[in-house]
């Protein structure tokens, strides 16, 4: 019974997502903000030499399917979603233990302190880039700050899964923690959708998967503990 | 009738039985008066029920010294030192750096003329990163070097200190931290 509970509400989430990322790419694609204009382009790539199949080949095969077509289409929203679904994943299969053990920690923390944690480490790497850009030779370092950020942000991301899928599997029954956090993540991604709102609530996440990812040390064991200097 | 070789049901009462199991355990501990001790244990030379309930009361010290103590969870020295640590950090000193970050957020806000000038800020930053990045490989030439602000360093050093300190807050709450 808990099995059809879940796979109903994976395909109801799947079917929202595409719903909304429908709505999202045809009335509401005005709202969705622009690239800012590039100042300068340091080099231009070459031209790109077009796919192996033809339009014919195409054409007959998928009539009704065609180039991706850019930002903010349907085929960009689905793609988006697969791929952070998929990236959130991998993250829980390389480092399971780290995730465990950082969701047990948010459960002692509280959300707001996690919320907070991740508006400090934003202010924190916009500051950092600030100074490092204003020297210049240390310029390299702002990818790399903002690399971190965003590995953090899937980290906690993750974490976040992991956890509201262990919320749901006391509503809906057991089911494998994998499961349970694809669910989840189907359910970040159709937050993610909602019109006008969804992108203030994702970056709510964000913060909020930054701040975990920061308070727990990407859930090391000994968090931020410094013992192991003392050798 | 009782088969022969079976113990007593312990919950059997007899007269002086309910008196008497009530003083078991003292009289284990040796906790009993002697004149009290003597009819407990006048009572169990004649009560078999009674004397099964006092084998099972002496079993039991020796059985719970055998038991080896578990060992304490890893986390537990880190927890209770984390939770006194808690304790210590009230909520004025854990939120009052949010303030302190806000405003000078805002600060940096209305210094650079708006969110716009803020944007700008990131996206020149962005794109110099981009431009000495492909000088280093050999595809751009290298950008200017940017002009520098005393303000906007000073602001910007003093938010890097604000948040490493209201992080390191935040984290002590969770296990040994850097405090």
């Amino acid at each position: 019974m808990a099995r059809w509970r879940w796979i109903g509400l994976a395909g109801g989430l799947v079917a929202l997502a595409v719903l909304l990322a429908w709505i999202d790419s045809t009335a509401l694609r005005s709202f969705f903000p622009h690239p800012l204009p590039v100042r300068r382009v340091p080099f231009r790539p070459e031209p790109r030499p077009m796919l192996p199949f033809g339009p014919g080949l195409r054409g007959l095969l998928f009539p009704r399917l065609g180039p991706v077509g850019g930002l903010y289409t349907f085929w960009w929203f689905l793609s988006v979603g697969a791929g952070a679904v998929l990236l959130a994943l991998a993250v829980l299969v390389a480092v399971p233990a780290r995730a465990r053990r950082a969701v047990e920690r948010m459960a002692r923390a509280g959300l707001p302190s996690v919320v907070v944690a991740g508006v400090a480490a934003l202010l924190l790497a916009l500051a950092a880039t600030v100074l490092m850009w204003t020297s210049f030779v240390l310029a390299w370092g702002v990818a790399f700050v903002w690399g971190l950020t965003a590995l953090g942000m899937l980290f906690g991301l993750s974490c976040l899964a992991l956890a509201f899928g262990r919320w749901l599997c006391v509503r809906l029954g057991p089911a494998p923690p994998l499961a349970t956090a694809t669910v989840a993540l189907l359910a970040f991604f159709d937050l993610g959708l909602v019109p006008v709102l969804g992108w203030a609530l994702l970056g709510l996440l964000l913060v909020g998967a930054l701040g975990l990812a920061v308070l727990t040390r990407l859930g090391s064991a000994t968090g931020w503990s410094l013992e192991e200097l003392d050798g | 009738m009782m088969p022969v070789g079976a113990s007593p049901e312990p919950s059997a009462y007899g007269p002086g039985c309910a008196e008497a199991r009530a003083r078991l355990e003292a009289l284990v501990d040796g906790d009993l008066p002697k004149a009290q001790a003597e009819a407990v244990r006048a009572h169990l030379a004649g009560c078999a029920a009674c004397r099964a309930h006092h084998r099972e009361a002496c079993s039991l010290p020796p059985r719970l010294y055998a038991i080896c103590p578990p060992d304490p969870s890893p986390d537990l020295v880190p927890g209770v030192l984390a939770r006194v640590r808690a304790e210590r950090i009230g909520p004025f000193r854990l939120w009052s750096p949010l303030v302190v970050e806000l405003v000078l957020f805002a600060l940096v806000v209305w210094y650079l003329s708006g969110p716009r000038g803020l944007a700008r800020l990131v996206q020149r930053a962005a794109s110099d990163v981009g431009a000495l990045a492909g000088w280093g490989i050999g595809l751009s030439s290298l950008p200017a070097v940017p002009p520098g602000d005393v303000f906007l360093l000073l602001v910007s050093g003093l938010l890097v200190v604000v948040t490493l300190y209201h992080l390191s807050l935040l984290a002590a709450r969770l296990g040994p931290g850097l405090l």
